[in-house]
């Protein structure tokens, strides 16, 4: 019946599914905007992209879909030619892959084996290429890496997935702005196949040079904070230290100019070997060659350079691209982990915090504040003298009504608000007025 | 009428539960119909009802799954879900009952449950295992010694299948008319010959893909196949003159044969089809791009038959084929001309004007042939039992040309890549999602 | 995104502006569009200059997109296209800089008779790629204070840089600049959302 309103449908799809069949390279599907078609075939392919005229698009999806949808209702699914139901079903998934019900049909015939799980793949990250924020085809790419990883892969197939994983994933974020899916799908990838674990370094450089470039996007921020969550499982790579010693360096130097006065007899000892370390390291510049913190028996040290690493990117982005709110959010957490740190060093017990990086606190205990005495954290100290810096940057630098003023203030006001110290903060905003 | 059974079916559900009748004894249907009359009834059922059936009750799982119910089972609708153990308990099931069974795409079928089909179904005389790529020259074996009645074998893309299979076969299966070994790419020259020599009844042999058969094969099954009516060798690239020209000369009763991709074919084929086949009725010859006006002139002279006929790249042929196929051939129905580059709108002409155009051609594709303009459309509207015709890539046709014929022939399908004329109907069902950019704007 | 799309040089006449220079960074446009993106890229830059005054700066916001444009005293004008989120200090900064190197290497009596052919100044790609990344181009901290005194006009759209009764369409309509193809790929994008309907 629908043949007949639109019979070069069929060619159409079979066009499209040459060329995956031709181009095992194939990157990119798109629509191209051509609204009067020629006696010419609609499907365009150059350079690894597949193009497809918009006049046809409709058709052809109201051709696919009628027909999926009468076989799936007269329960021919089976029956039918596979070579039909294959490009029936690709060329469906293609134009819209939000409809579950054509991923649904995928997976029960690749439950059959009659789908090969590794052109699903490829299938679905090209469906991914037009639609960078379709859930169903996240979805459906979670479920067919599930079942590839429940069976033992060669150790190279199974690098080369993961490889593959996120490079769609970054693919899905560039193409779509606030593309929280692919930025989950990343975390995904990242926790559940175990060996992804051994990029969690690779993670870390690729995820900057993202954010750096977005900065307006949580979702990206977000990731980080994911990675800087799993920091702690990750310290046995000592030599990624070095990477931090003048991160570190910058984020010690208020200890250069300002004092910091406390009774060190209240700290705890961790907090004063810690201090101790500290001062050598500004003291010993000249013998920086070799890594001079001593990771292995201080984690504390390489947490606190990831964290200084982070907190300075921040500050480095907020100053270049004034007024995007997501890059202050992501200082927030940054600060609590910061927090959550300075408690651990203040006190002595080995006990761990009950403050759980990243983890949102109960409902009860939202409301109510945090507190640490930075008289006896000199950690906290720090990150507080870097607070002030910023805040006053940012106002003086901004006038009153800019949004970059407005935000620095706020972030002032949660400051005080949330993560309450004895110690004021220097910077006033009457001060600088 | 199947229909209607089930409908009787279903209505004596209805009392059944409406009577509140437990005791079977009781139901009307079994207390007024002889077991006879309701074997006979159910042997209308499909797979599926008869299962159904036989849940009902004690009396009717006897009657439902009695063998002379299972003469015949298709199981392709299962495939996948199909295990061995559902062939052997049908095998036990059914015996010397079963006469035919498909088990088209049941992948996870294996040698075991085959042989033991082979020994308690020994009537068995059409068995499909298409896609069964499990099954291998074991299977085979136990045809060849339990089922000497077999006549019907498919045994397409079963890739582990050997010439050991076809030489026992050749053995214990004589009757055999009907084989299928498509894609069975094992195969050679020694299976062939060997099946040749013991299955001389041999009406139709498909071999499609099988790249390993050349000439040799070829020439002793025809000369000791003389019945061969269906012949495809589509894909066996080695095939060359020498194997048409046996089929030829000993197989007279030809009507089907399939040559598509065989490149190293000449017109001396077509030659000794021409002196030879008079029968043909359907010949697919794509790809075989040697063939030139000489061949298909001498075809259309002498099988005045042909019904069916797809040249798709034979690029040789120009507009004198279609002068001469519309002269000699005037029950032509269906032609392809597929990427047939030197046609012309002259040719095409010549076709409409042919007896086979008013009477009988029905499909005619053209895709790919740039040179065809609308003219050839306007020569083809005494067609008027034309129903389809391809056009896709003719990039001189347009739109206008295509309304024409239309209107002279207003059932037509027209194959091209104009969009139609209405706008498509929406489709209902996929869950809407709120687009970003749409909620801004 | 921080992004540079194009940068161009053009020379300004009396009544019409004339190209230099130019290059472009397209890869985040997909493929089959890229050719008219740059095709109207260049029609906006071209535009742009001529309806900027000698010794003015503007920077025209359009959607995602923004547009600066620095026209000398000597009439060199210099045009970056942008995402939004890419630094507008920096952009301006940059145009600053590569005229002035142009101006450097080309003499301005050579300007009203140049062509793109006979001109080769590959410094333009290699500041558009150093670029993309303005936190690693170089002197970054100096940047801020750097740019000279000219104010820069802001424009929310492209509409109100044109002149009275100047209309988008119309210019695209009679460019002859633009492709046939690119013209439709003009209009198909006005007329609908893209991404909202299955095209």
């Amino acid at each position: 019946m629908h043949d007949d309103i639109f019979p070069a449908a069929e060619k159409i799809l079979t066009d499209i599914e040459n060329i995956f069949k031709r181009d095992k390279l194939l990157k990119d599907f798109e629509i191209v905007p051509v609204t009067v078609g020629e006696n010419k075939s609609p499907v365009l392919h150059a350079e690894h992209t597949l193009g497809l005229q918009e006049w046809c698009v409709r058709h052809l999806y109201v051709h696919v879909y009628h027909k999926v949808m009468n076989l799936k209702r007269q329960q021919r699914l089976r029956r039918e030619d596979p070579s039909v139901l294959s490009r029936l079903l690709l060329g469906g998934v293609l134009l819209n892959p939000d409809c579950t019900t054509l991923w649904n049909i995928r997976r029960e015939f690749v439950v059959l084996g009659r789908f090969d799980p590794l052109t699903e793949l490829h299938i679905n990250a090209i469906t991914l290429s037009r639609r960078p924020k379709s859930a169903e085809s996240f979805v459906y790419r979670r479920w067919i890496l599930k079942r590839m990883t429940a069976e033992p892969l060669e150790s190279a197939t199974l690098s080369s997935i993961i490889e593959e994983e996120l490079q769609v994933s970054l693919m899905a974020a560039d193409r779509y702005a606030n593309n929280y899916h692919a930025w989950n799908h990343r975390m995904w990838v990242m926790s559940h196949i175990p060996q992804a674990q051994d990029k969690f370094y690779d993670e870390w450089t690729t995820s900057e040079i993202w954010v750096s470039k977005h900065v307006s996007e949580h979702s990206g921020l977000q990731y980080r904070e994911f990675l800087l969550n799993q920091v702690d499982q990750h310290l046995e790579h000592t030599d990624y230290c070095l990477k931090f010693q003048s991160s570190l360096e910058s984020f010690l130097s208020p200890l250069k100019h300002s004092i910091f006065n406390s009774d060190f007899s209240k700290h705890s000892t961790v907090s004063q070997r810690l201090y101790q370390s500290f001062v050598d390291l500004l003291d010993k510049k000249e013998s920086c060659s070799q890594c001079p913190m001593n990771c292995k028996e201080n984690n504390f040290m390489l947490q606190i350079g990831f964290l200084a690493y982070e907190l300075l990117l921040v500050t480095d982005l907020i100053h270049l691209y004034p007024g995007h709110e997501a890059l202050w959010c992501h200082r927030r957490f940054v600060l609590f982990c910061f927090f959550s740190l300075s408690k651990k060093i203040s006190c002595n017990s080995t006990k761990e915090s009950d403050i759980m990086d990243g983890i949102p606190l109960p409902k009860t205990q939202k409301l109510c504040v945090l507190e640490i005495d930075s008289d006896k954290c000199f950690l906290w100290w720090l990150v507080m003298q870097h607070e002030d810096a910023l805040i006053k940057d940012c106002v003086i630098k901004t006038t009153e009504e800019s949004y970059q003023t407005k935000l620095a203030l706020r972030h002032e006001k949660w400051i005080k608000s949330v993560l309450i110290c004895k110690e004021n903060l220097s910077c006033r905003t009457q001060s600088v007025s | 009428m199947l229909q209607s059974f089930n409908c009787l079916i279903t209505l004596f559900f209805f009392s059944l539960q409406l009577r509140r009748v437990f005791m079977e004894e009781e139901a009307l249907i079994n207390k007024k119909l002889p077991k006879e009359l309701l074997l006979r009834i159910f042997s209308w059922l499909d797979v599926v009802s008869l299962c159904r059936c036989a849940q009902v009750s004690k009396s009717w799982n006897i009657l439902a799954l009695d063998g002379s119910n299972w003469q015949r089972i298709d199981l392709f609708d299962f495939q996948r879900d199909v295990e061995g153990p559902v062939i052997e308990n049908i095998s036990r099931r059914c015996g010397g009952f079963l006469r035919k069974l498909s088990l088209k795409g049941c992948q996870s079928i294996a040698d075991g449950s085959m042989k033991l089909f082979a020994q308690l179904c020994n009537n068995v005389e059409d068995l499909n295992l298409d896609g069964c790529k499990k099954i291998s020259d074991s299977t085979c074996q136990a045809l060849s010694k339990h089922c000497p009645k077999l006549q019907r074998l498919d045994l397409r893309s079963c890739i582990e299948i050997t010439d050991l299979s076809l030489k026992v076969l050749a053995d214990g299966c004589p009757a055999l008319t009907h084989i299928n070994i498509a894609w069975c790419e094992n195969v050679t020259q020694n299976g062939i010959e060997a099946l040749a020599r013991g299955c001389r009844k041999l009406r139709s042999f498909m071999c499609m893909g099988c790249a390993r058969v050349n000439d040799s094969a070829i020439t002793v099954l025809a000369e000791h196949c003389p019945n061969l009516e269906v012949v495809n060798l589509s894909g066996c690239v080695n095939i060359t003159d020498e194997s048409v020209l046996r089929l030829a000369e000993n197989c007279h009763g030809l009507h089907y044969l399939c040559l598509s991709g065989c490149t190293m074919l000449s017109d001396a084929s077509l030659i000794v089809l021409a002196q030879q086949c008079h029968l043909l009725s359907t010949l697919e010859v794509a790809g075989c791009s040697q063939f030139t006006d000489a061949g298909f002139q001498a075809l259309a002279r002498s099988c005045r038959l042909l019904e069916k006929m797809d040249l798709e790249e034979c690029i040789l042929i120009t507009d004198t084929t279609l002068m001469h196929l519309g002269m000699g051939c005037p029950r032509l129905e269906k032609l392809s001309l597929s990427h047939c580059e030197l046609i012309t709108d002259e040719g095409i002409r010549h076709l409409g004007m042919s007896p086979c155009a008013a009477e009988n051609l029905t499909v005619l594709e053209l895709d790919n042939c740039p040179l065809i303009t609308d003219a050839s459309l306007d020569n083809l509207v005494s067609c008027h039992n034309l129903q389809r015709i391809d056009l896709y890539d003719c990039q001189l046709i347009t739109h206008t040309g295509i309304r024409r014929l239309r209107s002279n022939l207003p059932n037509i399908l027209v194959h091209a890549y104009f969009a139609p004329a209405t706008p498509p109907p929406a489709v209902g069902s996929t869950r809407q999602r709120v687009c970003r950019c749409c909620a801004i704007l | 995104m921080v992004k540079l799309y194009a940068m161009s040089i053009l020379y300004k006449n009396t009544n019409s502006a004339q190209w230099l220079k130019a290059a472009y960074d397209l890869q985040t446009f997909s493929f089959f569009q890229r050719g008219s993106v740059q095709e109207f890229m260049a029609f906006v830059s071209k535009t742009i200059v001529e309806r900027t005054q000698t010794a003015a700066r503007q920077s025209v916001k359009e959607g995602e997109y923004m547009c600066h444009v620095y026209v000398r005293g000597d009439n060199l004008a210099g045009v970056i296209i942008s995402d939004h989120e890419y630094p507008q200090r920096v952009s301006h900064t940059l145009i600053t800089k590569v005229l002035d190197e142009f101006a450097q290497k080309y003499p301005p009596s050579s300007w009203p008779t140049a062509t793109e052919a006979s001109i080769s100044f590959n410094q333009i790609n290699t500041y558009l790629a150093k670029y993309q990344n303005p936190r690693e181009a170089d002197a970054m901290t100096k940047i801020q204070e750097e740019l000279d005194e000219t104010k820069i006009i802001l424009h929310n759209t492209i509409e109100a840089v044109l002149e009275r009764g100047e209309k988008l369409d119309d210019l695209v309509a009679k460019s002859e600049g633009l492709s046939t193809q690119s013209k439709a790929f003009y209009k198909t994008a006005r007329k609908t959302n893209s991404c909202c309907n299955f095209g």
